[in-house]
């Protein structure tokens, strides 16, 4: 790499301009945005008269339990600089909170963040005790794109019909019973523009779990439970991960249908239990596949079966030695339909 | 001056703020949107495309960048960002770094400003206000009352 970045010699401090007090605002609000803490931020009002008032200009919000000692002097905080006079009329891009919150903080927090026509937000509960209150973001926001909620409560009116634009939407450790989403939780008629989705550790309460729309690319259902009929209905999906290991006291995962035509990446990392004929049938169209060795060695379920991979490029078994060999009926399973199998990649990963 | 190579790329030139000219590919040049505004504007198609606020060293590193981030479309992403990572553990140097913020701002080329930005805002995380203002060099200009005042209204980013 270039030499002149090398060549600077131990100058004293005291002869170098202040540099960095120099470059322009909006440079130094972005630098302040990429601190990823908005306490950081605020700290820096102390360092000159040029820094004093700069951080209320910062469009990026993150708060973080971790930076602080206790929960009551991180809620200070973060009540301070919600109602921090000179922030009153500032836009807000992304709005992150991490930490502990009741019904009170959770009605400030989005009520703030939309009202300042966030783009992304993201209110990851830290304490279960949360998982009790729901979220109202019903007032809705036409900027909002990104949402990710964590160890909350949600139902259907926590969505209100505004999320219109939302292309993105995270839900970890939520829960919902059955009866507050209606019997089903209706993906498409909620979020129309979603274009990734991405459901993990969530309990549906027995209702329905429909995922339909033509946007969505990419989906991962990581350990979804208590939920009724599974509908995946998503012409344009091109990546599926499917994380799912019933308990034995759980009713597995029952699909009233899977149509995904333009699937190209899957990844199962399911159990024996949390696999059926009728998702690898689902996932027919895959170039490429990860999947649990496990899932599949001892099954069987796959014998007798035609081999539906007609795109199969690649294979990837995890949880595999690499010098076991591939019981034969996996083997015409998996690789026997396809059109590629002349050049057919495996590989195999603890 | 347009000139084509062998590959039949388009080259063009670019002059820096200290008048050194520097020949790269349209395409490489063409990932800041100053610059591909000006070649859309008909800037380049006679003699160099000036850039004055850029001096010539740090115009080399700028370039460095968008050629590695122009040939890259199908290298792994990991790859990529250890390169990024050693890019600017070389620039490790106040002066360069802020220099280059400067560039990458002025020539809008949003994937450097975003890795200069947080390469310097891991330099100021975790440090006590008193350590950045020594490692910056930036004069503490409040009088004693003033910085106690500044200190009280922001108190809660302190606990």
């Amino acid at each position: 790499m270039g030499g002149w970045l090398s060549k600077s010699s131990p100058t004293p401090n005291t002869l170098l301009p202040d540099r960095l007090s120099n470059l322009s605002d909006d440079i130094l609000l972005h630098i302040l945005a990429c601190l990823n803490d908005t306490k950081y931020a605020v700290q820096t009002s102390v360092l000159s008269k040029r820094w004093r008032h700069l951080w209320t200009s910062v469009q990026d919000l993150n708060f973080h339990r971790k930076s602080f000692f206790g929960d009551s002097s991180f809620h200070n905080f973060v009540r301070a600089v919600l109602t921090h006079q000179r922030r009153l009329n500032c836009r807000v891009d992304r709005f992150r909170y991490y930490g502990n919150l009741d019904a009170t903080m959770l009605t400030q927090l989005t009520s703030y963040a939309l009202s300042r026509s966030a783009r992304e937000l993201v209110i990851a509960s830290r304490s279960y005790i949360a998982r009790t209150i729901h979220p109202d973001l019903s007032s809705g926001s036409p900027t909002l794109k990104t949402l990710h909620l964590e160890l909350l409560c949600i139902c259907r009116s926590s969505f209100g019909h505004s999320m219109l634009r939302l292309t993105s939407l995270h839900l970890k450790s939520v829960i919902a019973t059955s009866g507050s989403l209606g019997g089903c939780f209706d993906i498409f008629n909620i979020f129309p523009s979603l274009t990734n989705l991405s459901l993990s550790c969530c309990y549906l309460g027995g209702a329905n779990l429909k995922i339909t729309g033509p946007k969505i690319v990419s989906l991962k259902l990581n350990d979804v439970t208590d939920v009724g009929l599974l509908e995946l209905s998503l012409p344009n999906l091109e990546v599926f991960e499917y994380y799912y290991f019933p308990r034995v006291y759980e009713k597995v995962h029952d699909f009233s249908s899977i149509n995904l035509p333009t699937l190209r990446h899957a990844e199962l990392n399911v159990d024996r239990e949390g696999l059926s004929v009728k998702v690898l049938q689902g996932i027919r169209n895959v170039e490429s596949l990860v999947i649990n060795f496990k899932a599949v060695k001892e099954s069987g379920l796959l014998e007798n079966q035609n081999s539906p991979f007609r795109n199969l490029k690649s294979l990837k078994f995890r949880y595999m030695l690499a010098r076991r060999v591939l019981p034969a009926t996996l083997m015409t399973y998996f690789t026997s339909g396809t059109q590629y199998s002349q050049d057919l990649q495996f590989e195999f990963m603890l | 001056m347009s000139i084509t190579t062998e590959n039949n790329e388009k080259m063009i030139t670019l002059m820096s703020s200290d008048g050194e000219e520097f020949v790269v590919e349209e395409a490489v040049a063409a990932q800041s949107q100053t610059i591909k505004h000006l070649i859309e504007d008909g800037c380049s198609t006679e003699g160099s495309i000036p850039l004055p606020n850029v001096t010539g060293r740090v115009l080399s590193e700028v370039i460095q960048y968008c050629k590695k981030h122009s040939s890259s479309d199908d290298k792994e992403e990991k790859e990529l960002e250890a390169w990024d990572a050693e890019f600017v553990k070389a620039a490790d140097d106040h002066v360069a770094l802020t220099d280059l913020m400067m560039a990458a701002n002025f020539l809008d080329i949003k994937g450097l400003l975003d890795l200069v930005a947080q390469t310097l805002a891991n330099m100021i995380t975790g440090k006590s206000p008193e350590e950045v203002r020594r490692m910056w060099n930036i004069k503490n200009d409040f009088t004693p009352e003033e910085a106690e005042k500044v200190r009280k209204e922001n108190q809660w980013a302190f606990e």
